[in-house]
């Protein structure tokens, strides 16, 4: 078994925190993107300045929300 | 399953929060808890990722299904991820579409309606200026009764009166007159042009109906108005000088009777009317400017409006000396005002109108005080009203779920009214959102996407309603999941 130096160490355990963040993380926005992907068009816009909402454009939007709510909790 | 997108944008999140120390445990039991134990129960999750891209990789694997074969036939069979996923998602865009909705279309039109009532009510409300407390009139002797046919008429007429008699007027009925078309304009026809054109004056000023009053009754005047008191007489003089020589009413009365009475009443009217002229002359010659009525001095803390018959001869003697009707009004603010008043009683013009100057002024701070409690009166009234005409939608809730919903719903908004800040400007705006949203919908999450929705339109003007609502149902939807999850760190 080779030892691990203490960056391998440190990164290990940076990814198993990031691992145990992402699974919830990762799941708030397929679900949340998906939920607004089927409303748009009737109640909430399906565009932005005119530009057609694509699920990406949605999901970082989610995501900006997701910080602002967790990092700065308003 | 996780798509690619979504499996990325979580762990760049999860890269971000990982430099603040903040860790995402999922609920059990909710639907974000579900998810995440769907994962991270899935075999193919296991073991210690090498990088970001490698977990991005294990996320979609771990959230998919599987594909397999039947008789030469491959089909997919969804992961535990996808039946909840399948399960979800479709019925919560559905609920959220309703929420949406109906805070648009129900809550939304309800907080437009009250913010409308309630800037029509303060818009509409005006509030007296000093001088509107005060009802003046000029009262000045036409001329008719000091030179002309009339003129000559009363003064021959006063010279062969016997002052020893009639002290009171006959009262003769006139019941089987009908009035509606009994027409004393031209009953009172002298053939002289002058004094024709003064009666129909007279008759055409106080309106048909008050003069026929005057001449078929014995009713005493008040001598409050001298000048109807003066052409009432004039009226009831001229018409008992014609019906004694017509003789054409029925009065029920003989005809030496009625002869007797009508002259009577001719002398004791044609009295009253020459008394009556020279109290006037008398008063103006006197410099008499005005009555008020109540007899009081004006206060700016008591709106109770003051009538104020001013002798018109007199005041335009006294305008030339710079007294102005605010100069007069300035007089009867003054303590020791009277409120029968001569001409030489009152002090400078100068003292009075800086008097009225200074009252204005007090009224103005008044006004200024009461602006608050007014509109807090308005929001009260126009919320009553409100509640009075609830939506078709909110129905069963006010009257059937729950008798006290209603009692409850007046208490919190008078309550918030109550609270109302008045020191600082007010914004009705929010205050109607407020009180619809947050207080009469509060069974309702409409305030959380109205509230949301107004906040973004307030910071960018071009950004318009749908897309106001596409952002408020962005954090309102992950708001919701991210609740599912508590944070520690």
């Amino acid at each position: 078994m080779v030892a691990q130096t203490p960056e391998e160490v440190a990164r290990e355990a940076s990814l198993k925190s990031v691992t145990a963040n992402a699974v919830p993380l990762a799941n708030i926005v397929e679900l949340a993107t998906s939920v607004i992907s089927k409303m748009t068009g009737k109640d909430i816009a399906d565009k932005i300045n005119d530009v057609s909402l694509s699920r990406t454009v949605l999901s970082n939007i989610v995501a900006n929300r997701i910080k602002e709510k967790v990092l700065k909790g308003v | 399953m996780l798509t690619k997108q979504s499996a990325t944008v979580g762990v760049g999140l999860a890269g971000i929060l990982e430099g603040s120390n903040i860790k995402l445990i999922p609920k059990a039991g909710t639907l974000v808890g579900e998810l995440t134990s769907a994962v991270t129960k899935n075999p193919l999750f296991g073991g210690v990722c090498s990088s970001e891209e490698d977990l991005v990789d294990r996320l979609m694997l771990s959230s998919s299904g599987t594909t397999s074969s039947s008789n030469g036939t491959q089909f997919y069979v969804p992961a535990d991820h996808d039946a909840i996923c399948d399960n979800y998602i479709q019925e919560l865009a559905s609920i959220c579409s309703a929420h949406t909705s109906y805070a648009r279309a129900v809550v939304n039109a309800e907080v437009t309606k009250y913010k409308e009532a309630v800037n029509l009510a303060i818009s509409e409300y005006r509030h007296p200026e000093p001088e509107d407390l005060f009802n003046v009139t000029y009262s000045k002797l036409p001329d008719y009764y000091r030179f002309g046919a009339l003129y000559d008429l009363i003064t021959s007429s006063s010279n062969k009166q016997d002052n020893t008699k009639s002290m009171r007027p006959d009262v003769l009925n006139f019941t089987g007159v009908n009035r509606e078309e009994f027409d004393l304009v031209n009953y009172l026809q002298t053939g002289d042009i002058e004094i024709d054109s003064v009666i129909s004056a007279v008759v055409s000023g106080y309106g048909k109906e008050v003069v026929n009053d005057w001449a078929l009754t014995a009713t005493e005047l008040s001598q409050d108005d001298k000048m109807a008191f003066i052409d009432a007489a004039l009226i009831r003089y001229m018409f008992y000088t014609a019906l004694m020589e017509k003789n054409d009413l029925p009065t029920n009365c003989s005809l030496v009777t009625l002869k007797t009475n009508c002259r009577n009443n001719a002398d004791y009217y044609m009295r009253e009317l020459q008394n009556a002229i020279d109290s006037v002359n008398a008063m103006t010659k006197s410099g008499f400017l005005f009555n008020s009525n109540p007899g009081r001095g004006f206060s700016f803390l008591d709106e109770t409006p003051i009538s104020l018959d001013i002798n018109e001869e007199v005041f335009e003697t006294l305008a030339e000396k710079g007294y102005t009707i605010q100069a007069i009004f300035g007089y009867l603010s003054t303590v020791n005002s009277k409120y029968t008043v001569t001409a030489n009683e009152l002090p400078e013009a100068s003292t009075c109108i800086d008097e009225w100057t200074k009252v204005r002024t007090l009224y103005a701070i008044k006004l200024h005080r009461q602006k608050d409690s007014l509109v807090k009166r308005v929001l009260a009234v126009e919320f009553d009203k409100a509640l009075a005409s609830v939506a078709d939608e909110e129905e069963v809730k006010f009257n059937k779920t729950d008798s006290r919903f209603a009692q409850e719903t007046r208490d919190l908004g008078y309550a918030y009214i109550d609270s109302i800040e008045t020191s600082v400007d007010i914004n009705i705006d929010e205050i109607a959102l407020d009180l619809m949203a947050k207080i009469r919908f509060r069974y309702t999450n409409a305030y959380i996407l109205l509230k949301e929705m107004s906040d973004i339109m307030k910071m960018d003007e071009k950004i318009t309603p749908m897309e106001a609502a596409l952002y408020s149902n962005v954090k309102y939807v992950t708001d919701f999941l991210l609740e599912q999850c508590d944070t520690s760190l």
